[in-house]
């Protein structure tokens, strides 16, 4: 091998490990600069075959429709067993989208789905799971997506406690915490947690998490509620995309 | 203009690459019939159309590739070019790159493209061979 074709390599993987040592924002920024240019043959390819692909595109919304009704029927199944919120799906349509990449750095942090922009995603989108709230999209690229997940540090959602009706922050602080409970407010463990609606973002009546742990707290006011969420991020394999009344 | 043609054939190739991974098997093509240096610019440069289509963490697709086509290039001469001697080295190439991708992004591993994959290498490499070369395997 010559010493040319060598120094030739070493700079290719030098060009590789720079792509990779960059910051998150950094590489989103040269994604999106890169990827019109880049990618525009195989995005006009990809357009022509969904085009003759009419048949195809009719069973994913038929499996969609069957995935939202599925969704549909466990929420109302939870809303029959607690009665305590009035959740209205018929407003929102779900998409289905398979997970397909997490960022080693934050394994359970961010979510990489496999839809995008041609399908009408949009920043701060809600996704769930059957078993609750994931989070809500942070990045929309040509087709595919960045999911900020609820274990995310600093990630907030307005919530309230389905049996007692007390509203207040699901943050993550590293735990998931429900932020500005009272001290004399009652709340106990167990209890549900779901989003209140009390936002532009999350629709109300999604399953956030259960309170697995009440602190005594130094403050006067609040007492720290800790969350066990309700969704195992790292045993997912598809999420669903909330579109609400804007995006449908 | 071959090369060219090997740049279409990259973009042809792309939106299908997740239910077969023919861009590997045209990698391992390149490595073998055509300049050395081509083979690796054309890793990286796949590597990257796949980080931007594909993403999950930019450069780790173009890491893999250029090593791996540099390995390959660095053992290719330690071996009798053969039907089936090429084959097993291209499952043993593409399991130990799939391997690799799952630890380096925890991607998730599906069985069926990888076995689509290993089992369309030989017939597309023999029918290549003998549209470019009129034989079905150069030795």
């Amino acid at each position: 091998m010559s010493r040319r074709q060598l120094a030739f390599f070493f700079s290719l993987l030098l060009i590789s490990i720079t792509f990779l040592s960059l910051g998150e924002h950094t590489k989103l920024t040269i994604s999106t600069r890169l990827s019109p240019i880049l990618l525009f043959p195989v995005t006009t390819i990809t357009k022509l075959v969904d085009f003759l692909s009419v048949s195809s595109t009719r069973i994913t919304e038929l499996e969609t429709m069957v995935n939202r009704l599925r969704l549909e029927n466990a929420e109302w199944k939870k809303i029959i067993l607690l009665d305590t919120t009035d959740y209205q799906t018929t407003e929102y349509r779900l998409q289905k989208a398979q997970i397909i990449g997490r960022d080693p750095s934050n394994i359970n942090s961010y979510l990489y789905i496999n839809i995008g922009e041609k399908e009408g995603v949009r920043i701060d989108q809600p996704v769930l799971s059957i078993d609750g709230l994931i989070g809500k999209i942070r990045y929309v690229g040509n087709n595919y997506t960045i999911v900020e997940t609820i274990e995310k540090h600093g990630f907030a959602a307005s919530a309230l406690d389905a049996k007692t009706g007390i509203h207040g922050i699901v943050k993550n602080h590293g735990n998931l915490v429900f932020d500005f409970v009272r001290i004399d407010d009652e709340i106990n463990i167990g209890d549900s947690v779901y989003t209140s609606g009390m936002s532009d973002i999350f629709p109300e009546g999604i399953l956030i998490g259960t309170v697995k742990k009440i602190d005594e707290s130094d403050d006067q006011f609040f007492k720290p509620v800790y969350l066990k969420p309700s969704v195992r991020i790292n045993r997912l394999n598809y999420v669903y995309v909330v579109y609400g009344k804007e995006n449908n | 203009m071959k090369y060219l043609l090997y740049f279409a054939l990259l973009y042809v190739l792309l939106p299908f690459n997740l239910y077969i991974d023919l861009i590997s098997i045209l990698i391992f093509y390149l490595v073998f019939n055509e300049d050395e240096r081509f083979a690796l610019i054309f890793s990286f440069f796949a590597g990257l159309l796949i980080d931007l289509f594909h993403p999950v963490v930019l450069g780790v697709n173009i890491l893999i590739y250029v090593i791996f086509v540099q390995t390959l290039l660095y053992v290719k001469k330690y071996f009798k070019q053969n039907m089936w001697v090429n084959w097993i080295v291209f499952a043993v190439y593409y399991l130990a790159k799939v391997f690799v991708t799952h630890i380096a992004i925890s991607a998730p591993v599906r069985i069926q493209p990888i076995i689509f994959t290993i089992m369309c290498f030989l017939p597309l490499v023999l029918i290549s061979n003998k549209i470019k070369y009129k034989v079905w395997m150069r030795t």
